[in-house]
């Protein structure tokens, strides 16, 4: 009995592989524009320290590796950091960083970020921060540094590379907080420079 | 040689082409409603979700002059102010005051200006942030507006739109627009928990 599936068998079995490439092909956007414009490219430490290591293109056009091994010292609440307290309603949360790399690479200008135990990612920029002097009419929120302030290493402007005054030593260390709405308890820290690539630690004490 | 049937055919082909390419050039396309933002309606005092926060129209002022920033701006027509708080989902997030827009009852939109008010951001998820954005409107526009808070850039975009009704009945258009003193705008400031 030849029925209308059998004469059409081949076609048919063909029509399951020709679906998967169709939706291959119309992943281009997501592979080529939206991934790599989203923090999609995740490095899990597994402990408190991990090293980083991405292919990224420079402002001027230049694509370069950067390798760098941060570890997480401490992540505890504190009342203020310099200038800085939280909001009505959150508590501050200080990390503390140590980062090792070599002098040429170039890491001034990264994003470090508190994670909370449902996955929320806490700034620590000024988000939810307020004066820790409720008098003090300039204030401004310190804004975390990732390189030594006296000693950057190399860093672009434009499509310009500013050779360091002086190296930038092998290890040193930065810190960062966060407001964090009171009940959260933080374990995992996360640091970025350029996208899609990010390195996430877990904190000592967990 | 084609024979009577084929020639027949060929027309009636045509034929069915030409109404074909008629008609859809009068049928509604379906891109227009594909390219659509997700509206969430809500009312004032109502949260609405965002994909990326809540945001929740409290207020709306209306005076002839606004102090923002510390500069006092006039205006011929209203300045209609609606204050409002935002709390960011999953990550900090930023409200630019530049991407919120008024509708009018017959579809005007007006912008906020420039420079007038301070960025409502960074707010960190979880630490609602207050903010206020003014619009400077004629007369006629209080009457049934609504503000339409984008999740990100823009209110036209594929992403979630909030559009609030913020309860301006002819009474209550007529009441607000009557006022003329100065509404005082505060810097963007927590919502303390």
């Amino acid at each position: 009995m030849d029925t209308w599936w059998r004469r059409n068998r081949f076609w048919l079995a063909l029509l399951l592989p020709m679906l998967a490439l169709a939706i291959a092909a119309s992943s281009f956007r997501l592979v080529t524009l939206y991934r790599p414009w989203q923090w999609s490219e995740r490095i899990v430490a597994g402990g408190p320290t991990g090293t980083l290591r991405q292919e990224f293109l420079g402002t001027d056009d230049l694509r370069r590796d950067r390798e760098v091994t941060v570890t997480v010292d401490a992540l505890a609440a504190v009342p203020t950091l310099g200038q800085d307290a939280a909001a009505p309603g959150a508590t501050l949360w200080r990390v503390d960083l140590t980062l090792e790399a070599d002098p040429d690479q170039i890491l001034d200008g990264c994003t470090v970020e508190i994670v909370g135990p449902d996955g929320t990612r806490y700034a620590t920029n000024e988000a939810g921060k307020v004066p820790a002097d409720a008098q003090d009419p300039y204030w401004r929120a310190t804004r975390a540094l990732c390189v030594p302030e006296d000693a950057p290493g190399p860093t672009l402007f434009l499509d310009e590379l500013i050779p360091p005054e002086r190296p930038r030593p092998a290890t040193w260390s930065m810190v960062a907080a966060a407001a964090i709405p009171d009940g959260v308890t933080p374990s995992v820290v996360r640091i970025m420079w350029d996208r899609p690539t990010y390195l996430e630690l877990d904190t000592p004490a967990s | 040689m084609m024979s009577r049937n084929a020639w027949l055919t060929a027309a009636l082909v045509i034929l069915a082409l030409f109404v074909g390419s008629v008609l859809d050039t009068r049928l509604p396309k379906p891109d227009p409603a594909e390219a659509d933002p997700f509206l969430r309606p809500g009312v004032v005092g109502q949260a609405v979700e965002l994909r990326n926060g809540v945001v929740t129209a409290t207020d709306v002022r209306v005076g002839t002059e606004i102090r923002s920033i510390g500069a006092i701006t006039a205006t011929t027509g209203r300045w209609l102010v609606v204050d409002y708080v935002f709390e960011a989902r999953g990550e900090a997030q930023f409200k630019a005051p530049a991407t919120l827009r008024l509708r009018a009852a017959d579809g005007r939109l007006y912008g906020e200006t420039p420079g007038a008010t301070a960025a409502c951001g960074p707010a960190q998820p979880g630490i609602p942030l207050a903010c206020s954005v003014p619009f400077e409107v004629p007369v006629d526009a209080i009457e049934g507006a609504h503000l339409l808070v984008p999740a990100e850039v823009h209110i036209d975009l594929t992403d979630d739109v909030a559009d609030i009704d913020l309860g301006l009945t002819a009474e209550r258009a007529a009441e607000l627009a009557a006022a003329e003193g100065r509404v005082e705008l505060a810097e963007p400031t927590t919502v303390g928990g």
